[in-house]
This record gives structure tokens, C-alpha cells and sequence, in this order.
């Protein structure tokens, strides 16, 4: 940012008059699911007796702009997690400029926490940076604006000084106890799974672990305070019987950084949680996923958690050769993330996963290895073959390993890095662009996850529903048959490429396949729900059900 | 906080959220999936990118010789 820049920045704040009128503060980002960090910093600002509004950036710039004049918010909070998002939001908070208003404009989130000076430096639109837990440091940093007086000393904010350097307060202590928080707050409109009401909640806050490309633990070991806090079950369960109540919520999605289970402690934790669960009856009626690193997986606590609701897990695997994971840090091995899937596949609990075909150890042979890990978990087609690359973000180890190594590439929000082998930097742009009818939101690996989701979600909560067993079996089928010729082509492709031989990559015949796939898939899929509309809807809309929910054939 | 009035939905939104798709928030680290630009443009640039790795190793290539004569 220059000078002048931060200059009228100064000046800008000082427009900001003292009002007695009661403190409008607006929360700008993505809503999807609920977003979870908004909804807390809400919470806060309405049990200070103001008035928080929650708005999706995606509504754009003219649209917030109409909006946020007839409320003149005293502060609009960003909340910006993956700097890739940073031009859009950047743009957005251009047009509310230009559109007058006024407001001090703060931006919080893990990339602006832990990359404050790269981000002022390129969002001189921004004000402050609220870095880390921010609930603390927005409620002070709105005192002081209201009140009229210098808000540069509050603790856990960043900004730009009138001679262009950035410059951070003392970090704020991480929130000791996360019971001592109110609920968050809530959109008005939720989201659905197959119909049912579906909504995030948080069982703890922080992860032990230091994994090489994420930046969570870097994010909660920068403040002082404990790195991971967990809340009492009883008050994770009064919110989610509140949730029920309100919303109707019958699909519960914990969004923790890593599920609180690991060592005895963890057990305790989960068993009280759990008896909680069955002697509120939202076990017979609500089901929940979690996320949670693969070696917490077993059959006595996950057996006991299936009962009590819970239907799909999502664990980081990351990588199904020792070097991927020993360069990512997992702390994890090869055999105990196979072990995990073995284990949810025998309880009949549906998984999800992440996975990095491409790490920064990548060679020709890794790739092939990972291959074939995924064909050993996923070879059955119980779920679909899905990967992707390791991006090093803002604030990772990893990140700053490959710089020191003069291996970090592409730019701001995009960052990217070289391979060892300089060819894989190419095997990986053409093979990206030959799976991408695959491996996209919309693509086929991530439709056929999701639909297994979706049927697992039916059989938990809908018993009634007919036609389950055949639809599952079809479905296995086809994500079986999908996920070998994916894989079949990640092992050719790579072979043929060291070969100098790019055919394998031709992107339309791979095109054809994907879009013949996805139009079975969805054939099946509509048939199915078709089937089982009046069921779903009864079950649905109906009083909660008085009988155990069944529980789905082992996979 | 007050609690809001349950949520209404018409029969007709909730057939049409039945047969909706999951969209599913993944792991940060999945996000790379959603990154991909226009098939049409990832081809150009690629291009572009290929040009320029061949003009890098082509320079380098030509003062590696260099090196190697002034070295005799």
C-alpha cells in the first residue's frame, strides 16, 4: 500500500463518528453450510446488545452496496479464508467504496492472521486485519470506533501506518474456554441434504498436529493461549437441541479441525457425548459426520459413535505412499490409513477423503504407488477416487520450505511450486486438464461421493425408504467400474508420458466417458429418489420418529 | 439469542431440495479442483508455459556450452 493510501485510510476513520445509536456491524463471506467463524463473531455482537447482519460475498459488490447503505454498519467484517478468494473480495470491498460506504472495513480469517503484511499490501481497500480468534478483538475494536477514539493500540489487529508499514498489535490470547462463547448465529435459510435441514456445528477448536501443508496449527500455536479447546458435551448437545427445535435439523455436520477423540481423555469425551445424544433421542432422529485423522479410527468407538448417529467421516489421508506422508507430516502410515477404511467399510459408516496424488516429493513412481492405494481402498467403488494436488498456502510450513528450497512458484492467489522432476510439472497441467470431467464440483468422482453420501443419508433417517440395497449395489457397481478406468489412466498416462507419449491425456475421449457416466448416474439416482419422494417427504416433514433408526448393510 | 419460529418450506421446494445435490465444503486442501480455469484457456496457457520452459532450458543450455568452452 502507499502512502497516500494509508493516509486516507487515516482519514477515513476519522469520519467514523461516536453514535449513540445502537452499533451495526456487518459480516461479509461465504455462507455456504452456515459459515461457522461469522456466525460466532454474530453471536457475540448480539449478546453485546448490537446488531449483526450476515451477508454472502457472492451477492456482489452493487447488491451489498443497496444493502449496507440503509443499515450504515459502524464496521464490515470479511471473513477470507483461502487467498484465492482475495481479488473477489477485494473487488467487492472496491465497488462499497465507491458506492460510499464508509464503514472501517477488517478482514479476518487464516490467511490474513498469518500473511497480515502480504495482504495489506495488496488490499489497501482494508482498514484492519482482525488475526486469529476474533471475537474479543472485533467487540473492542467497534467500542473504539463508536467512542470516537484510537482503536491502533487493540490487541490482535494489524494494519497499515501512516508511513506504509504494516504493522500488528500484541496477539490476542486464544478464547480459553469455548463454552464462555454464545451459540453462533444462524442464517435464516438452511441448507438440505436429500430435503433435511443441515447445519455445521463445533465440538472443540484447534489440532495437536502439524501437518506439513495446513496451516491451522500455525494459526493457533501464533496466539498465546491453549492450542485446542474443546467444549463440554453437554453444551454441544443443548445447541444441537436447540438446532432440532429451530431448524428443524436433522443432519449435523461437525466442522472441528480434527474431532476431538484422540487418547483416553478423547474417549471419555466421546462416550459421555454420545450417551448425551442417546438420552436426548437425537440418535433415533439426527445423524452427524465428522471429521478426523484416520488413526482414531476403531472398531469399539466408531462402532458405539455409528449407533449414536453418526454416518459419514471425513479423514485427511493424503497419501498412500510413506514419502508422500512423511514430507506432509501426517504421522500417519500407509497401513493405518488402510486399517481406518477397513474399519468403516466393516461398520457400514460411510467415508469421504482427502487425497494428494501430487505433493511436492512427487515422482513418476509416487504417482503410480498412490494409484494403486486408491485402488485398494476404493477398488470396490464403496466411494469414488478423488484427489488433487497440495497447494502451499499462506502460512504453511511447507510453503516456506519450498522457498527456502527456490522451488515456490505462481503468485499471491495462486501460489504454486516445482517438482523435483521438471516433467511432472507438465504430466501434472496435462493430466489435470485431461480429469477435470472427473475430478471438478460437478464432476463425476465428486457426483458419485456425494450420491453414496446421499443414500446412506436416506437409509439412517428414512428407513421406510425401498429400494436401497439394489440402489447402493448399482451404485458400487458403476463408482467401481468408474474409479479403475481413472485410475487405470493416472497409471498409463504417467507410463506413456515418461515415454514421451501424450495420447493417454487426449481430454475428449475422457470427456465422452465422464459425460456417458454421469448421465447413468443421474438416471439411477432420479430413479431412485423419484421412488422414495412421498417416503422422504413424510419422513421429512413429519413428527420425529419414534422408532431406532436403522442402521445400513455393512459395506 | 431468541429462538426463531421453525423454518416453513412448501411441498414443492422440498421435492425440488430432495433431487438437489449435495454440495459438499471440502478439506482446504481439496479446493485445487475449483481452481481449474476454462479448458480452452488452460490449453493457451499451458502453451505459453511450455514456450517458456523451452525458451528457460534453451538459454540455460547455451551458456552451459559457453561455460564449458571458456572452461577448455
Amino acid at each position: 500500500m502507499d502512502r497516500a493510501g494509508a493516509n486516507r485510510s487515516a482519514v477515513r476513520d476519522l469520519r467514523v463518528k461516536p453514535s449513540a445509536e445502537k452499533v451495526e456491524i456487518a459480516l461479509v463471506g461465504y455462507q455456504d453450510q452456515g459459515n461457522l467463524g461469522l456466525g460466532y463473531l454474530a453471536a457475540v455482537v448480539e449478546r453485546r446488545g448490537w446488531n449483526a447482519t450476515l451477508y454472502d460475498i457472492r451477492d456482489g459488490g452493487d447488491a451489498l452496496a443497496r444493502r449496507l447503505k440503509s443499515r450504515k454498519p459502524l464496521i464490515v467484517g470479511f471473513s477470507l479464508i483461502f487467498q484465492f478468494f482475495l481479488p473477489q473480495y477485494r473487488e467487492v470491498a472496491r465497488e462499497l467504496r465507491a458506492a460510499g460506504i464508509k464503514a472501517h472495513f477488517t478482514i479476518g480469517g487464516h490467511y490474513p492472521s498469518l500473511c497480515h503484511e502480504e495482504l495489506l499490501a495488496n488490499f489497501p481497500e482494508i482498514d484492519s486485519v482482525v488475526r486469529y480468534e476474533g471475537e474479543e478483538t472485533l467487540i473492542e475494536l467497534a467500542e473504539r470506533l463508536r467512542d470516537g477514539r484510537d482503536w491502533r493500540d487493540v490487541a490482535g489487529l494489524a494494519y497499515t501506518a501512516a508511513d506504509g508499514d504494516a504493522v500488528a498489535t500484541d496477539a490476542r490470547a486464544l478464547v480459553p474456554d469455548l463454552d464462555d462463547l454464545p451459540f453462533p448465529k444462524r442464517p435464516d435459510e438452511v441448507e438440505r441434504i436429500v430435503g433435511y435441514p443441515t447445519l455445521p456445528v463445533l465440538a472443540s477448536r484447534g489440532c495437536v498436529r502439524r501437518c506439513s501443508f495446513c496451516s491451522i496449527h500455525t494459526f493457533y500455536r501464533t496466539a498465546p493461549g491453549k492450542v485446542v479447546r474443546v467444549r463440554k458435551p453437554e453444551k454441544v448437545v443443548e445447541e444441537m437441541l436447540e438446532l432440532r427445535e429451530t431448524h428443524d435439523v436433522r443432519v449435523f455436520l461437525f466442522q472441528d479441525d480434527d474431532f476431538p477423540l484422540w487418547g483416553k481423555k478423547g474417549r471419555r469425551w466421546a462416550d459421555d457425548l454420545m450417551a448425551r445424544l442417546h438420552s436426548t433421542g437425537l440418535a433415533r432422529d439426527t445423524i452427524f459426520k465428522i471429521s478426523c485423522r484416520a488413526e482414531y479410527v476403531e472398531d469399539d468407538l466408531f462402532g458405539a459413535l455409528s449407533e449414536a448417529g453418526l454416518f459419514l467421516v471425513y479423514m485427511g489421508l493424503e497419501s498412500g505412499v510413506e514419502g508422500g506422508l512423511d514430507v506432509l507430516f501426517k504421522q500417519t502410515s500407509v497401513e493405518q490409513n488402510i486399517r481406518a477404511v477397513a474399519t468403516l467399510k466393516r461398520l457400514g459408516i460411510a467415508w469421504n477423503y482427502g487425497f494428494m496424488l501430487f505433493d511436492p516429493s512427487s515422482t513418476f513412481e509416487s504417482i503410480r504407488g498412490n494409484a494403486a492405494f486408491l485402488r485398494e481402498i476404493v477398488g470396490d467403488g464403496s466411494t469414488a477416487a478423488v484427489f488433487s494436488r497440495m497447494l502451499p498456502y499462506g502460512g504453511t510450513p511447507i510453503r516456506d520450505t519450498l522457498a527456502r528450497e527456490g522451488r515456490l512458484r505462481g503468485d499471491l492467489t495462486h501460489p504454486d511450486y516445482d517438482f523435483l522432476d521438471p516433467r511432472i510439472n507438465d504430466y501434472h497441467r496435462l493430466l489435470t486438464i485431461a480429469v477435470r470431467p472427473w475430478i471438478h464440483n460437478r464432476g463425476l468422482s465428486y457426483s458419485l461421493a456425494n450420491s453414496v453420501d446421499e443414500l446412506e443419508t436416506i437409509a439412517r433417517l428414512a428407513p421406510a425408504a425401498s429400494g436401497c440395497d439394489g440402489y447402493r449395489s448399482a451404485l458400487r457397481l458403476l463408482a467401481a467400474e468408474c474409479n479403475e478406468r481413472l485410475l487405470h489412466l493416472v497409471e498409463s498416462s504417467s507410463l506413456a508420458f515418461e515415454r514421451g507419449d501424450l495420447a493417454p491425456l487426449e481430454p475428449q475421449p475422457i470427456a465422452d466417458y465422464c459425460k456417458a457416466n454421469l448421465a447413468k448416474l443421474d438416471g439411477l439416482r432420479r430413479e431412485f429418489l423419484t421412488r422414495n419422494m412421498d417416503t422422504l417427504i413424510s419422513s421429512i416433514t413429519g413428527a420425529p420418529v419414534a422408532h431406532p433408526v436403522m442402521m445400513p448393510q455393512a459395506h | 439469542m431468541a429462538t426463531p419460529p421453525k423454518l416453513q418450506i412448501s411441498e414443492a421446494a422440498l421435492r425440488e431440495s430432495i433431487l438437489d445435490r449435495i454440495r459438499w465444503i471440502f478439506d482446504p486442501v481439496d479446493l485445487d479442483h475449483i481452481l481449474q480455469i476454462d479448458k480452452g484457456l488452460a490449453k493457451e496457457v499451458l502453451a505459453q508455459r511450455l514456450d517458456a520452459h523451452s525458451a528457460i532450458t534453451r538459454a540455460i543450455s547455451e551458456s552451459s556450452a559457453k561455460t564449458a568452452k571458456l572452461l577448455r
